[in-house]
């Protein structure tokens, strides 16, 4: 299996050397045998990249500890899903995860070649190849997971790995990510492709921006899962610690955003073309500068991968994608210039160009913080770090200025939006969000940024309803108007799903930005002791201690707490709360297995932090949790959001036309 | 073009003159262990990071009356074998053992440091101690013959 690994592996470098030499001589000749080339080139280096994967899952799967990797990162105790999930559980392997699902891509591009404008296509072929060169190379040449172990003979046993990884999210979590990291290459290949070939109109914009969307969806997605993975394995009650490794993800989510927002100004006027083109090769840029973070051991981070000496290789990519860059948009300067200026403050123009200013501004300041030790070393000799306060304090103001743009950026007018317009959208929600400001406030929340928050989330809901109501008075008024507000509301629906799709990710966010603010606002932690029997009280809830027993498992041994939660109102019994503290045999390492309660109101999160020295009196930590869960419930509609922007034109139609007949029917019965 | 850059000044202006208070908010110097204890007599009371590695045999953890765990650190690499002690009062984190990388933050006072935050690095930094074939061969001949 390491044979033909590698052999895969080997047959993907080299289809995709060729696929990217023959969409350039394509590019250069016009010629379409060489795009055909070129083509299935790129395809045939998709099937052995993922040959080559498979290959690495089955060594997992089948115990192959003659593969040095397999052993480092598996052990024969492992249940069948985290031996395969622990492909990507260290450095070699989540290279080769990378760059196969990089070849992937292309292959998926390769695959639509003839739908694509010809000119363009050439070199959108090379450069992706090119993408998916480097990172082949890379695990190639500097992170093989098809090497054999150094020793005398095949050992019987892995070492295992990390208990922490051993967790169902962790085998979602890492190729959601680098799904969406990947698919941003996409973008970036049309936008390098445009400029080489010289055909600059917006066609590549247009055409990438499903791919970019596809990718956002999978990275916000992805972090999420990591956030979710976080909080429940790691026992800290939190879901970000902008930790390196999270903010290389976060990165170019933030580019990416501010990029799918710059794409519809430079579709309906023209404008920022310039700018989308940095903001896509930046968005990229940020990918591999992500990879490159985590896996040099530049910055100290609690969840690094091993310090290699990969760095310099990817330093100079990073360098060469920069000049490439600098160099095609000066020579294609002419054709990037924009006819139409920004003509007013009070513009969607310029509240998308604040949008991606801000976005920016997160951008650079978490780069900033990651980067801080590094810079204050080089420059002062000293090294110096920044940690949560830090990103905490610039971020949170800044993101609060980006939800009041969300309520303002989707509803002003093109060009120059008029007094008038602007006090009939926005006076109303503006007026309601200021009285909720005040009746939090008389309601005992007196801290500026929660009430801020709260109120902007407010506004923005107002602003997004207003819209809804608005377009569906429309359509009752433009058809019968006995049509119901159902129908009326679906057909709205329906004609303008890319923009109400739009609405429903901003909702989603909304509900996101209300759960982060009450998890930083009013999260209540405490530590206890209790022996068998004895009770804590802690906010709406009792908690009492049952009985704690041992577990013994092929894996590991440890204890496991029964605690009953009681509701303090009534006493009534909620359930068992099951906390265990677990010692792995492998490397004799410690972990705490978080029991959680969920519901729509608050999570009640507990920790079994240890025994006394006669093993007789346990001790917690409790975490009480507010409003939790709907920051996953806003990720999923998010998502959803996102799903309904993409699905394709007309694959509605039936349904939609479906319901509204029936609820037609239903108004005319009345 | 004239509002589009005074847009632009405006917010990156803004944006750097709040990331330059921040940053000197909340800097804080990184020190090895034998560095902390080198410059102990310059200052008596301030906020420090640690990064350092935990000394074997030296771990103590208690839950009453309050959770404590008091340990003590030595640099991670290098030849230097003084330690720094270090109490956190908190849970054990996981993965937290003799020989582990761990970054600390808090108080440095009279030779200790109190720590407010208590990193162990690990989780996808998960290497083997030693190279296979070196030092772990007789795990393996356990192992693999034993059974």
């Amino acid at each position: 299996m390491n044979d033909i690994g590698n052999y895969a592996l080997l047959l993907s470098w080299f289809t995709a050397l060729a696929g990217c030499l023959g969409g350039a001589v394509a590019g250069l000749k016009k010629s379409p045998r060489w795009l055909l080339m070129a083509r299935n080139s790129t395809i045939l280096s998709a099937l052995f990249g993922v040959t080559a994967l498979v290959m690495l899952g089955a060594a997992f799967y089948h115990n192959d500890y003659s593969n040095k990797y397999v052993w480092q990162f598996s052990n024969r105790d492992m249940p069948a899903v985290y031996k395969v999930s622990a492909i990507w559980g260290g450095m070699d392997g989540s290279m080769l995860l990378w760059a196969a699902i990089l070849t992937v891509c292309g292959a998926l591009v390769a695959l639509r070649v003839d739908k694509y404008p010809r000119l363009l296509m050439p070199w959108t072929l090379a450069v992706i190849n090119s993408s998916s060169l480097f990172f082949l190379s890379v695990t190639l040449f500097f992170t093989n997971p098809f090497r054999y172990i150094a020793a005398p003979f095949v050992p019987f046993d892995g070492n295992g790995l990390n208990p922490l990884l051993q967790n169902p999210f962790m085998a979602i979590h890492p190729p959601t990510l680098y799904t969406g990291f990947t698919m941003l290459s996409v973008p970036y290949a049309f936008c390098l492709g445009a400029m080489l070939s010289g055909y600059l109109t917006n066609d590549w914009i247009r055409l990438t921006r499903r791919w970019t969307l596809v990718a956002w969806a999978f990275l916000t997605a992805g972090i999420t899962l990591g956030g979710y993975w976080a909080y429940i394995e790691l026992g800290w009650g939190g879901f970000w610690a902008w930790d390196p490794v999270e903010n290389a993800s976060f990165l170019p989510w933030l580019t990416a955003t501010a990029f799918l927002h710059s794409v519809m100004v430079q579709e309906r006027k023209e404008m920022l073309k310039f700018w989308n083109v940095w903001l896509v090769v930046a968005t990229y840029g940020l990918t591999v500068f992500g990879t490159f973070l985590t896996r040099s051991g530049i910055v100290q981070s609690v969840h690094a991968f091993a310090a290699t000496d990969i760095g310099p290789v990817f330093l100079i990519y990073l360098a060469a994608l920069l000049i490439v860059t600098g160099v095609l948009s000066y020579y294609r300067r002419q054709e990037l210039k924009s006819p139409r200026r920004i003509e007013s403050l009070f513009s969607r123009e310029a509240a998308f160009l604040l949008n991606n200013l801000l976005l920016l501004s997160i951008c650079f300041a978490t780069l900033w913080g990651v980067m801080f030790p590094v810079l204050s070393e080089a420059v002062t000799g000293e090294k110096q770090t920044v940690s949560i306060p830090f990103f905490n304090s610039v971020n949170v103001p800044l993101f609060l200025a980006l939800i009041f743009l969300m309520g303002i950026g989707p509803l002003i007018a093109w060009r120059r939006a008029s007094l008038k317009s602007l006090r009939k959208t926005f006076l109303m929600p503006f007026l309601a969000a200021f009285a909720m400001a005040i009746v939090l406030v008389w309601a005992g929340i007196v801290e500026f940024y929660p009430v801020l928050s709260y109120s902007l989330a407010f506004f923005v809901l107002l602003t997004i309803l207003g819209e809804l109501h608005r377009g569906i008075k429309v359509q009752r008024g433009a058809a019968d108007s006995r049509k119901s507000v159902l129908s009326a509301s679906v057909t709205a629906l329906r004609r303008h799903r890319i923009r109400y799709g739009g609405y429903f990710v901003h909702f989603g966010v909304l509900v996101m930005a209300v759960a982060i603010t009450a998890s930083m606002a009013h999260k209540v932690e405490r530590e206890f002791v209790l022996s068998d029997g004895g009770e804590y009280q802690i906010g709406r809830f009792t908690l009492r201690l049952e009985g704690t027993n041992e577990l013994n498992n092929r894996n590991y041994q440890g204890i496991q707490s029964q605690v009953s939660v009681i509701r303090r109102a009534d006493g009534k019994k909620l359930g068992t709360l099951k906390p265990e503290l677990r010692r792995y045999f492998k490397n004799d390492e410690s972990t705490t297995e978080v029991a959680l309660m969920s519901s729509l109101r608050e999570d009640l999160y507990l920790v079994l932090a240890g025994t006394d020295s006669g093993g007789r009196r346990m001790a917690f930590k409790v975490f009480i949790n507010p409003l939790q869960c709907w920051l996953w419930i806003g990720a999923l509609l998010v998502v959803i959001g996102t799903v309904i922007v993409l699905i394709p034109r007309g694959a509605l139609a039936h349904v939609a036309v479906g319901v509204a007949d029936e609820s037609f029917a239903a108004a005319k019965g009345k | 073009m004239k509002i589009f850059w005074s847009i632009v000044v405006a917010v990156v202006a803004f944006v750097v003159l709040f990331m330059f208070q921040a940053t000197r908010g909340t800097a804080t110097t990184v020190f090895l262990p034998s560095k902390l204890i080198e410059i102990e007599s310059k200052s008596h009371l301030r906020r420090v990071r640690v990064a350092g590695r935990v000394a074997g045999d030296s771990i103590d953890y208690q839950v009453e009356p309050k959770l404590k765990l008091s340990f003590e650190i030595k640099d991670p690499q290098g030849n230097s074998e003084t330690t720094l002690p270090v109490v956190y009062n908190g849970i054990k984190p996981d993965m937290f053992a003799p020989g582990r990388d761990v970054i600390i933050e808090g108080e440095y006072k009279n030779g200790t440091v109190y720590a407010s935050s208590l990193l162990t690095q690990c989780p996808s930094k998960y290497e083997p101690p030693d190279s296979p074939g070196v030092k772990r061969q007789g795990d393996y001949h356990q192992k693999g013959l034993g059974q």
